[in-house]
């Protein structure tokens, strides 16, 4: 078993999120977790963390031996209440107090690794992972390399890493997510991966259905999962993941790409803006309170 | 509104021929109209088969398959459709076609009969107009094959009465289904929120981000759909998922959402477009020998 630093927005603490997921599926398999929740102060949405864990509000505090014996980090900032961009810089910048020597494993539900990696003091520790949640129902997790650590060919999909062979940080990876009873498959760098970057557009796609008054959210989640035998509706799967994940998924691939495709749907901006962040704070697309 | 006992059938195919064993097993009489004695002789005929599977499964007496098949009349005069009280179209997907039988049946049935078409990708509007009673046109999109799968989306057009949309979802009941209310817009709810599934996978397969095996088993295992969507549309045929998707891009006057991939269109040019021609995406033709 690992001794892991993880961090995580506090406001996900709260449960319903997938870094609430991460961390008791870690705690369940036997994992030792320091668990570094930054606190944003006067943070409206900030719910008293349900992880039956203590927290450190600050890194100084977990103590300079317990930071130098940890196996490898765990970063898990893919919201947060002033937007999830800078407090994920703001964290990896922080997490350079690591031993140089440490990996570190980015949630890229929102950024690209290379993006996350180029944020960290030690690029080449970095390595990124995707998934969605619900966590219980997922049988594998994405990991993506980002391009500071790849060979210069482009082509990542053998694992290999230039002349030195397989990436280290590739297995202690792989043995984390075995330990949760994940599989994972390697894939070339992207924003958010495969299937977290899937769901994204079909929710947004979804979004403006509802938008446009085409049907209604229940008709729309209906109708994917009785005419395309899909496993969840995507609205009802945003509402899982959290719309201002699904949110800034979209942004991040807009902002990366140009593209207008991946531009988000101005109902799903605007309930982001709302503080509407799904199943995680009660309302959604539906209603849970 | 009348009640309805006699359902008319328009085309006797794939999706007419489901779409009439629904009707008749429902309990109502049904007239099934076609070109040619030729073509309707073989759907009957294929009903026949298909209940004497079931006789022979238990799941259907040889009784109620008999007094099922005696509901049932075959057509090629359109003039015998004037008693039926609704009325389902599943001819060919053209507009020219479907609004030609839309204006003839307008002359022959009584004012009260509801005219519903299954098409999946013409506008119901557009068929309403070619006749007197746009208020009771509406569109009954079946999915096949239709016996097994629940789902139909009842579509309203421009002038559809909210009357004739609720006729329709009360048939669609009876017949054993789950409608869903959706306003007439391209692709409605399934082929339109289902684009980003197939269109988003082809973008990562372009960006080399995973091989098609690789993007399949994330799909399937992370997302935890039944078909990763290279398997779907080697199932589907390449070839009409392509021209799905280029309908709802023209239809949607060129969105970037729905944007077609010169993948696709590359596998439509080679003729491989999957299980139909042994060989899309991925290679059947080992299975053959």
């Amino acid at each position: 078993m690992s001794r892991i630093l993880v961090a995580a927005p506090p406001v996900d603490l709260a449960g319903e999120t997938l870094a609430a997921d991460l961390i008791a599926a870690a705690r369940a398999a036997g994992h030792e977790l320091i668990v570094y929740a930054p606190v944003v102060a006067g943070d409206p949405n900030d719910q008293p963390a349900k992880i039956g864990l203590p927290t450190y509000a600050y890194l100084d505090d977990v103590g300079d031996d317990r930071l130098r014996g940890v196996d490898f980090a765990l970063e898990l900032f893919d919201s947060g209440p002033r937007g999830w961009r800078e407090e994920k810089m703001g964290v990896l910048h922080e997490l350079a107090v690591l031993p140089a020597s440490v990996p570190l494993l980015s949630l890229c539900n929102t950024c690209s690794a290379t993006e996350a990696a180029n944020y960290y003091a030690h690029p080449g520790q970095v390595l990124g992972f995707a998934c969605v949640r619900p966590f219980e129902r997922i049988k594998l997790v994405e990991l993506l390399l980002p391009l500071q650590v790849i060979s210069s060919d482009y082509r990542v999909q053998d694992g290999t890493v230039g002349e030195s062979g397989v990436n280290p940080n590739l297995q202690t990876a792989v043995a984390f997510f075995q330990s949760l009873g994940k599989e994972t498959a390697q894939v070339g760098d992207c924003v958010a991966g495969v299937l977290p970057r899937i769901v994204a557009m079909l929710a947004n796609e979804g979004a403006y259905a509802l938008q446009e008054g085409v049907a209604t959210a229940e008709d729309i989640d209906t109708a994917m999962k009785l005419g395309a035998n899909y496993p969840l509706g995507p609205l009802e799967w945003a509402d899982l993941i959290g719309l201002d994940v699904v949110h800034a998924t979209l942004w991040a691939l807009q902002a990366e790409s140009g593209d207008d495709r991946y531009r988000p749907c101005t109902l799903l901006t605007r309930m982001v803006t709302a503080g509407l962040r799904g199943k995680a704070n009660g309302r959604g697309f539906y209603d849970y309170s | 509104m009348a009640e309805i006992t006699t359902i008319g059938v328009i085309g006797s195919g794939t999706m007419g021929g489901g779409i009439v064993q629904v009707c008749a097993q429902a309990g109502y009489r049904v007239v099934v109209y076609d070109v040619q004695d030729a073509f309707l002789q073989r759907a009957i005929d294929g009903l026949r088969s298909t209940f004497g599977m079931l006789v022979g499964k238990g799941k259907l007496t040889a009784a109620a398959s008999e007094a099922t098949l005696e509901r049932i009349v075959a057509s090629t005069d359109l003039a015998d459709l004037a008693p039926c009280q609704f009325v389902i179209e599943a001819a060919p997907e053209s507009i020219e076609l479907k609004r030609d039988l839309f204006g003839k049946l307008d002359a022959l049935c009584a004012p009260a009969t509801i005219f519903a078409s299954n098409t999946s990708s013409l506008s119901i509007t557009a068929i309403g107009a070619a006749t007197s009673r746009p208020e009771q046109v509406v569109g009954m999109h079946f999915f096949n094959p239709a016996p097994l799968l629940k789902l139909v989306e009842v579509v309203a057009g421009q002038y559809t009465a909210a009357a004739t949309v609720e006729a329709t979802v009360a048939l669609a009941r009876k017949l054993g289904k789950t409608p869903v209310r959706v306003k007439d817009t391209p692709g409605f709810i399934v082929n339109r929120v289902a684009r980003p599934f197939y269109g988003e996978s082809l973008k990562l397969l372009g960006e080399q981000t995973a091989d098609v095996a690789t993007l399949d088993r994330i799909i399937e295992q992370e997302g935890g759909f039944r078909m990763g969507p290279f398997r779907l549309m080697d199932l589907i045929g390449i070839d009409i998922n392509f021209a799905v998707t280029q309908s709802v891009f023209a239809s949607y006057f060129g969105e970037a959402r729905y944007r077609p991939h010169p993948i696709q269109q590359r596998m439509v040019e080679a003729g491989t477009i999957g299980r139909k021609t042994r060989r899309g995406f991925y290679d059947y033709r080992e299975e053959d020998k």
